[in-house]
């Protein structure tokens, strides 16, 4: 591949902002226009004209006519998360490579169906996940030299805290209305934790226990859906895992949220508090404590550049289909488990 | 007053309560062990001056009070229930028994002879413990929804295959050995009783252990809160000991973690040393001493060990069998509703209003939570 890769990017609802200005600054890349559906909501055309306007690149409600555009390579799908999918084998089907927020897919089904599309299409599919915070690759690497020995159990803790009522949600019902998000933050955020504990173990997840509740966020409950949520997970050859997933009250704890991982291996245990290693200021009786390690940030440049590398090396993705697949599997016993109070098979 | 204390038992937990009772002034009067060499041992030091080896001997003693019992699990019920007919107050350490039917036996046999009984739930007495619970009984967290508790150690099978520990039949095994440290705190913290729990358990030190050393288990409250626990003697560097624990509040967390409490820089690199606050022991057994001494109600009781001991059960048969498990039922005795931790909040919540929403519903229903949160609006 020569030259810069055009990039479309396909709704701008969600954090379409974000990944536009690591996008925009990659020497790859080079971004084109946005694009949506004609019939998505006001406010959603109102926040795609304002994205595309900071942006300077034009916004359009042609979908079939961007994606037939030559010089569009690459389509960055970042709409609700019940679109995700459909939105992302329409631009695989078109043949262009995809990068689409998370989670990939909600539902297999889904899965089957972004899967075909990409079959057709040929181009390279990967989803916004946390691989390449710097604790996860260097927690990576110590397994890999044997410095832990065979992991045997995983916990992550996968806390946000606060982003409601347009912090970081753009628009609580994104997160809180099942037609928008397909879920509460099971659906939301589950996806990183499953892809770190499968990364970390090369091992997949064979049964899972869930409990899900609507325990702080009146908007949540309001919808009926669960901004917490406990899992117990058996992953294969008798690893275990558990996942607390969810958001907290805003200020809960220090930074973004706390986003922790805690391995015991055969030789050597492991503990990572992501926000924990942080600069304290104090002034005049006045205490800051600010993150020593944006690990978000570092993830979502890590996500980008790995899926440009991917198409000039004609190679997968960190993450691409197969994850997504076995991440939907989880995501949906989850929700089994958790209305049902028993234990489901993936 | 100072009432006589008869320790049974003399190995490593009967000595350190001889020296937390030391340590607060209440005289060990008497030792029994089956081995009479230990009980001597352990009398001189305490200053007793009865050793035996006969548990009748020692309950037959007019100046032992109270019976603190130290032996093995599968001792403490037969043991507790003939120093309560005697007519001795009675501190049995954690678990209180092996089985429900026993804990049932021991807390009917003290009431039948009017004496009082406490169940060693050292946990409650460690600072962090304690400090965590005036968070919450403050309202400083809004409405506590989530603990997650890790106690990671260092292999720790004192006595090697011989010990009485890695053996089910009387410990009943590292979920109940341990475990109703981890499940009498996550009931003590929350202020409410378990409805349900799913535990995982590994054997990690060796495979043919019938025990396994390492749990985790999600824990489901009455009131609609969870708790994750896990207790694993996991840690491979000699004397590593990593503990943390999370609350996590509707308007806040209070978290605490071992790194905190001092470090120990010796030749198997840094540990945590648990430096910070006084002794657990001393503070349990000084508050069963003034219960002795006044007519207060035993600080942990009966029917609260029962409870650790009924999750534990729980989550030992979840670990064998794969399912989650309904606590429900097996707590029966202490009730399905929060009155066993009731009358003792008063005393620690102060009058700043206590704590709001501590044992209100929880979040099971969020249609309920979205009425009650549309009240509040209103």
């Amino acid at each position: 591949v020569s030259g810069r890769l055009g990039v479309l990017l396909l709704s701008g609802v969600r954090h379409q902002a974000g990944y536009a200005a690591v996008l925009a600054g990659h020497p790859r890349l080079r971004i084109l226009g946005l694009v949506d559906e004609p019939g998505v909501a006001d406010w959603m055309h109102g926040a795609n004209a304002k994205l595309a306007a900071r942006l300077g690149v034009p916004y359009t409600c042609d979908i079939d006519g961007a994606l037939a555009r030559d010089d569009v390579q690459l389509v960055s799908v970042c709409p609700e998360p019940t679109r995700h999918a459909r939105l992302a084998a329409r631009a695989a089907r078109a043949g262009k490579h995809v990068l689409v927020d998370k989670p990939m897919a909600l539902t297999l089904a889904e899965c089957s169906a972004l899967e075909a599309a990409v079959s057709h299409g040929g181009g390279r599919v990967t989803f916004v996940h946390r691989l390449f915070s710097p604790s996860i690759q260097k927690l990576r690497s110590m397994i890999d030299v044997g410095e832990i020995g065979l992991p045997w159990a995983v916990h992550v803790t996968w806390l946000a805290a606060g982003g409601l009522g347009g912090a970081t949600v753009e628009h609580d019902e994104l997160v809180v209305d099942p037609a928008l998000s397909g879920g509460g933050e099971l659906a939301n955020f589950l996806s990183y934790p499953v892809g770190t504990i499968r990364y970390l173990t090369g091992l997949e997840v064979v049964t899972v226990h869930c409990v899900a509740r609507s325990q702080t966020h009146a908007a949540h409950a309001a919808r009926g859906v669960e901004d917490f949520a406990v899992l117990n997970l058996a992953l294969e050859r008798g690893v275990m895992a558990t996942i607390t997933v969810g958001r907290l009250a805003a200020g809960s704890v220090t930074g973004l949220g706390r986003f922790a991982i805690r391995l015991h291996g055969s030789h050597a245990s492991a503990v990572v508090e992501e926000e924990r290693p942080r600069v304290v200021v104090q002034r005049a009786g006045r205490l800051v404590e600010r993150s020593a390690q944006p690990a978000g940030a570092a993830a979502i440049v890590g996500v980008i550049h790995d899926l440009v590398q991917a198409i000039e090396e004609d190679r997968e993705p960190l993450c691409g289909l197969t994850d997504g697949r076995a991440i939907a599997g989880v995501l949906e016993a989850a929700y089994a488990s958790a209305r049902e109070h028993r234990v489901v098979m993936v | 007053l100072k009432p006589g204390i008869g320790i049974v038992g003399a190995g490593a937990i009967a000595e350190a309560h001889m020296a937390a009772y030391r340590a607060v002034e209440a005289p060990v009067v008497a030792v029994m062990s089956r081995r009479l060499a230990s009980a001597q041992r352990l009398a001189r030091v305490a200053g007793a001056s009865l050793a035996t080896d006969q548990l009748s001997e020692l309950l037959g003693d007019p100046a032992v009070e109270a019976v603190d019992v130290c032996t093995p699990t599968d001792d403490h019920a037969a043991t507790a229930v003939a120093a309560a007919r005697a007519g001795k107050h009675v501190h049995v350490e954690k678990p209180m028994a092996l089985s429900l039917d026993e804990a049932d036996g021991l807390i009917e046999a003290c009431r039948a002879a009017g004496v009082k009984l406490m169940v060693g739930q050292t946990a409650r007495y460690h600072a962090v413990s304690r400090a965590l619970r005036a968070v919450i009984v403050a309202g400083e967290v809004g409405r506590p929804f989530h603990l997650e508790l890790v106690w990671d150690h260092a292999t720790f099978w004192p006595g090697g295959w011989r010990g009485w520990h890695i053996d089910p039949a009387r410990s009943g095994g590292h979920l109940v050995h341990n475990g109703v440290h981890a499940f009498d705190l996550v009931s003590w913290l929350f202020g409410d009783v378990a409805v349900r729990v799913y535990a995982q358990a590994r054997a990690v030190a060796h495979p043919a252990l019938e025990s396994p050393d390492y749990w985790h288990a999600t824990v489901e409250m009455a009131g609609g809160a969870t708790a994750l626990c896990e207790i694993g003697y996991v840690l491979r560097s000699p004397g590593g000991v990593h503990r943390s624990a999370w609350v996590y509040g509707t308007e806040g967390t209070a978290s605490h973690a071992t790194v905190d409490d001092g470090v120990v820089f010796g030749a198997g690199g840094p540990r945590s040393a648990g430096l910070m606050g006084e002794l657990p022991l001393v503070v349990q057994l000084r508050e069963w001493v003034q219960c002795l001494r006044g007519d207060g109600e035993p600080p942990v009781s009966g029917e609260e060990g029962r409870l650790a001991l009924a999750l534990a059960l729980a989550a030992r048969r979840s670990a064998e069998i794969g399912e989650p498990v309904d606590v429900g039922p097996l707590a029966s005795l202490a009730g399905s509703d929060n009155k066993i931790f009731s009358g003792r909040e008063a005393d620690s919540a102060g009058a700043a209003g206590g704590a709001r929403g501590w044992h209100s519903a929880g979040g099971a229903d969020a249609a309920q939570r979205a009425d009650a949160a549309r009240e509040a609006d209103a």
